[in-house]
């Protein structure tokens, strides 16, 4: 039996989460209110008893206060479905610490049988420091735990009828590693079943889908999150209940995307093309091959954000005997990744957009003396393709959201002969080849590895050299890394000094700020593109260039159409997102599939105005070389 | 004449295509083999009857003697094969007595890295690829032209040769990339003797028209030019040429992919041109090709 809750008190409680809450999200209207709980949270106490046939448990927590909101379940059983034997929020007026927890159970069965005992605290303050006592017949009163905090996370669901319910846990941690959670659906109608998850979520997070009968009225389906250590502390997770009204369809529901600040009219916030879903959770293979719903890509551990938009690039790279091309050994690379984020976050080209970049310095490979976008034989040449296509260097499951780059010697033209190029990328596309191995050191300087970068990753986000790309036109009107006036050195010393614009001619001598059509006055230098405007008191003629830039990285690691996604478009051309998806599905070989993109990308780059042969190639074997260099 | 020149006469015996020949040149097979200069060296307008096909590329570069030209098609270029050396400029792995270097001038900047240093120690070493081995030979170099002398190691790498070099021995090296833009990123390598000879030169992406401008104060007095005379397309559809090189009277011209002797300087290099193709973004031809002294290289066992 329980002590039973009042209604009335569980739902103090609930008005304290609100209050304090860093996440918990309520309905304003109780009525339909089917979102459960957010937070962040480490520690359940948890023990498991087994009682004799009459035997009689009594568990409480002590040392309450109003901060420390406990709450305490029993169970029967260990396996995944459990029953509610018994339950309890606050111990009600009659106790002098009303917001702890108590329980007292009697096993009136006719066998032996196994409990579990539960007790966690409401979110939205540092955790509840308490003990935790029982009583048996057998040993009288004893403290079970003294001093625990307790920083599991609980809230109650709410639902009209029966429903399915996801939850999943979201590793956040600020160290590194997941947090390994167990979580807790509990129906706290006596008898009912209620359900338990270790492992069931990505890595060693849980999941839970089952139907319960949470009713709408009487509150009676409680979530239960912590950590599996119970002596835990520094893991942070969230544990989300996924069922209720999505209008936008992006898997996340109304009610959450209320509180974490993103739209529930629009399946990606920020419009970087991962939708809502995808920077909570991680890319769901389905979106990749169709059918298998197993394979959540584990991506969140790199910090997509939901509302700003993120750029993933992964860098392998080469290693000879007798230098390393691993950018990350230059002890400037963490510099170079702070200038990447200051191009991103200052540039005034982006003004009203936050783009976070996300640069991951992965796999190391034997180095060969050439890299090429394609096949040249010998054992001295690299096919990108082949090696990004090798899951021990780059994870298929990442084709959607990262950009590639391998970082190697030379560099071979898609005909396979050698070249002097340092890099080549791939236009509105993800793939990009360094290749320094003729310059300093044979890796490059540090300024000259961080701008060829940034230049080449500028291609993949579908910038042009903005007309500057002959000897005889770059100008110094366009203060860009995408001019090759300043392509290996970048247009400055200054911090941005690699970026793409400076947002206005005043940084590089000789060009003022007063626009005309194409150019900054009084010089005479002239934007091979009209479409110089004044910008912040400035004149710039980069903006024109910027408005093309698109953060979207090609589904499947092909393409994408106007921030669409294989796996959810609900904005974007929902006519193609169909029609490349009918190829996974369908299990279409890959050539007609990359036939079938290439031409499609290459309509798309003659509709933004790019000029094939001038802008852009295509390579006529394998289709996928739309590269500038 | 070599085995290897013999089976040559023989393919073109059989040959049914008429075409003109650009010229035959031996030289010793032997591995380490000192390379002669020899009086039958001559210059590349000789021609006689020959093969169409695709010579071997396992030859000797004075015994390939390049491609024949075909007339009246315009066959697939064949495959290209790797630069036969390229060279790196690296401080960390310096092994010398001398105190390493902190830096070297960075190729991409201004008029690139250009040195004169003396031969410490000379490594040979072989690296295993996916297929095949790569032969290296770390080049141990004190930097004479700078005070203090500092260290630094050039790494030259190939599939097949090795630079002879000898502790003591004094060179000029020099590296320039030239970044001008969107197809012309010119590159060069090159090692002077001394005296001034050129023993090794690399050069890659270079514009044909702005050669001399952006490179060519490296190898005074070469001349870089092409033919007009289309041989081969490339895989993407791009014409290839012939690479035309003069210091003076006469002509070596090699056809785009292919290896021949030339007297250059008054001396005999092989000449392997790498490619000489008009791309399809740039509207002048583009070559990459290597010279190598005769005498510089040889085949390690």
């Amino acid at each position: 039996m329980s002590y039973g809750a009042g209604t009335s008190r569980a739902y103090r409680c609930v008005l304290l989460a609100l209050l304090g809450a860093i996440g918990v999200v309520f309905s304003s209207n109780f009525a339909r209110a089917e979102y459960v709980l957010s937070d962040y949270g480490g520690t359940v106490w948890r023990k498991t008893y087994t009682l004799a046939v009459n035997e009689t448990l009594q568990l409480q927590t002590v040392g309450c206060s109003g901060n420390e909101d406990t709450a305490m379940f029993l169970l029967e059983g260990t396996g995944p479905t459990r029953k509610t034997r018994a339950w309890n929020d606050d111990q009600g007026t009659g106790f002098t610490e009303p917001f702890c927890s108590y329980i007292v159970f009697t096993n009136t069965s006719t066998a032996t049988k196994t409990y579990q005992a539960v007790a966690t605290v409401y979110p939205g303050g540092p955790g509840a420091t308490v003990d935790i006592t029982s009583w048996r017949s057998s040993t009288g009163w004893i403290t079970e735990s003294s001093g625990v905090t307790l920083r599991g996370v609980v809230g109650k669901l709410w639902a009209s009828g029966s429903v399915t319910h996801e939850t999943v846990g979201r590793r956040q941690t600020d160290s590194g590693g997941y947090s390994d959670t167990v979580l807790y659906l509990i129906d706290t109608n006596l008898g009912a079943i209620s359900a338990y998850d270790d492992d069931s979520g990505l890595g060693p997070l849980s999941r839970i889908t089952a139907s319960l009968p949470c009713s709408g009225t009487t509150y009676n389906c409680w979530l239960v999150a912590g950590h599996y250590s119970q002596t835990a502390t520094n893991y942070k997770f969230e544990a989300w209940g996924r069922a209720g009204p999505d209008a936008d369809g992006d898997g996340v529901q109304d009610a959450i995307e209320a509180v974490k600040g993103t739209r529930a009219d629009l399946s990606d916030t920020d419009g970087d093309g991962l939708s809502d879903y995808e920077e909570f959770f991680g890319v769901p293979a389905a979106s990749l091959v169709g059918t298998d719903t197993s394979v959540i890509m584990p991506w969140e551990d790199t910090g997509a954000s939901p509302t700003n938009q993120d750029l993933f690039v992964e860098i392998d790279y080469m290693i000879a005997s007798d230098h390393d091309h691993n950018p990350a050994l230059n002890s400037n690379w963490p510099n170079h990744l702070a200038d990447l984020t200051q191009i991103f976050a200052f540039d005034p080209s982006f003004s009203g957009r936050t783009i976070w970049p996300h640069v991951q310095v992965s796999n190391s490979m034997p180095e060969t003396a050439y890299v090429t976008f394609g096949s040249c034989g010998g054992s001295d040449t690299t096919n990108f393709y082949a090696r990004k296509s090798s899951a021990a260097y780059f994870n298929p499951l990442r084709a959607s959201v990262f950009h590639y780059s391998i970082w190697g010697h030379s560099h071979k033209h898609t005909n396979c002969s050698v070249s002097n190029w340092i890099g080549q990328a791939e236009i509105w596309g993800n793939d990009i080849i360094s290749a320094l191995g003729g310059q300093t050191n044979q890796v490059g300087s540090t300024t000259v590895q961080r701008v060829n970068f940034i230049h080449e990753l500028g291609h993949n986000l579908s910038l042009s050299h903005n007309g500057n790309g002959s000897s005889s036109a770059n100008s110094c009107v366009h203060a860009s890394v995408m001019n090759y006036r300043y392509s290996n050195f970048g247009w400055g010393s200054q911090l941005r000094g690699s970026g793409y614009s400076n947002g206005t001619c005043s940084a590089v001598a000789g060009c003022a700020n007063t626009c005309a059509a194409n150019r900054c006055v009084p010089s005479t230098q002239t934007s091979p593109k009209a479409g110089c405007s004044r910008n912040n008191g400035s004149c710039d003629c980069d903006r024109a260039e910027w408005a093309l830039v698109n953060l979207d990285v090609p589904s499947s690691g092909l393409m994408s159409f106007s921030g669409c996604q294989v796996s959810n478009c609900s904005n974007g051309d929902e006519v193609a997102r169909a029609e490349m998806r009918s190829f996974f599905l369908e299990g279409a070989e890959a050539s007609p599939l990359l036939e079938w993109v290439a031409e499609r990308r290459q309509e798309l780059l003659l509709e933004r105005g790019f000029q094939e042969n001038v802008d852009f190639l295509v390579h006529p074997e394998n289709q996928r070389a739309y590269s500038l260099e | 004449m070599s085995s290897r020149g013999a089976a040559a006469v023989a393919l073109a015996a059989v040959s049914t295509v008429a075409c003109t020949e650009t010229r035959s040149q031996d030289r010793p097979s032997e591995p380490g083999a000192t390379f002669a200069i020899t009086s039958s060296e001559v210059n590349s307008t000789e021609s006689a009857a020959a093969s169409c096909a695709a010579p071997s590329m396992e030859g000797d570069v004075c015994a390939r003697d390049g491609r024949l030209q075909c007339d009246g098609e315009r066959p697939a270029c064949p495959p290209h094969t790797a630069a036969p050396v390229t060279m790196g400029f690296v401080v960390a792995p310096y092994v010398g007595s001398s105190p390493k270097c902190a830096a070297l001038p960075d190729p991409l900047e201004g008029r690139g890295l250009s040195l004169i240093a003396a031969v410490d120690v000379v490594e040979q070493k072989v690296f295993p690829l996916e297929r095949g081995e790569q032969f290296e030979t770390w080049v141990h170099l004190t930097r004479t032209d700078v005070a203090p002398k500092c260290g630094f190691m050039v790494n030259f790498r190939s599939l097949s040769e090795r630079p002879r070099l000898q502790p003591g021995t004094r060179l000029q090296l020099a590296s320039r990339s030239v970044q001008r833009a969107h197809t012309e990123l010119p590159g060069i390598n090159v090692v002077t003797s001394e005296a001034g000879r050129v023993l090794y030169a690399l050069v890659l992406s270079a514009p044909v028209a702005r050669f001399a401008e952006d490179l060519g104060d490296l190898v005074p007095g070469l001349r870089v030019t092409t033919s007009t005379h289309v041989v081969c397309t490339g895989s993407d559809g791009s014409r290839a040429f012939s690479l035309e090189l003069s210091t003076g009277t006469g002509t070596c011209r090699v056809e785009s992919q292919t290896s021949r002797c030339c007297t250059l300087w008054n001396r005999s290099y092989e000449v392997e041109a790498l490619n000489v193709s008009e791309r399809l973004l740039s509207s002048v031809p583009e070559v990459a090709f290597t010279l190598r002294a005769k005498d510089f290289f040889y085949r390690p066992e």
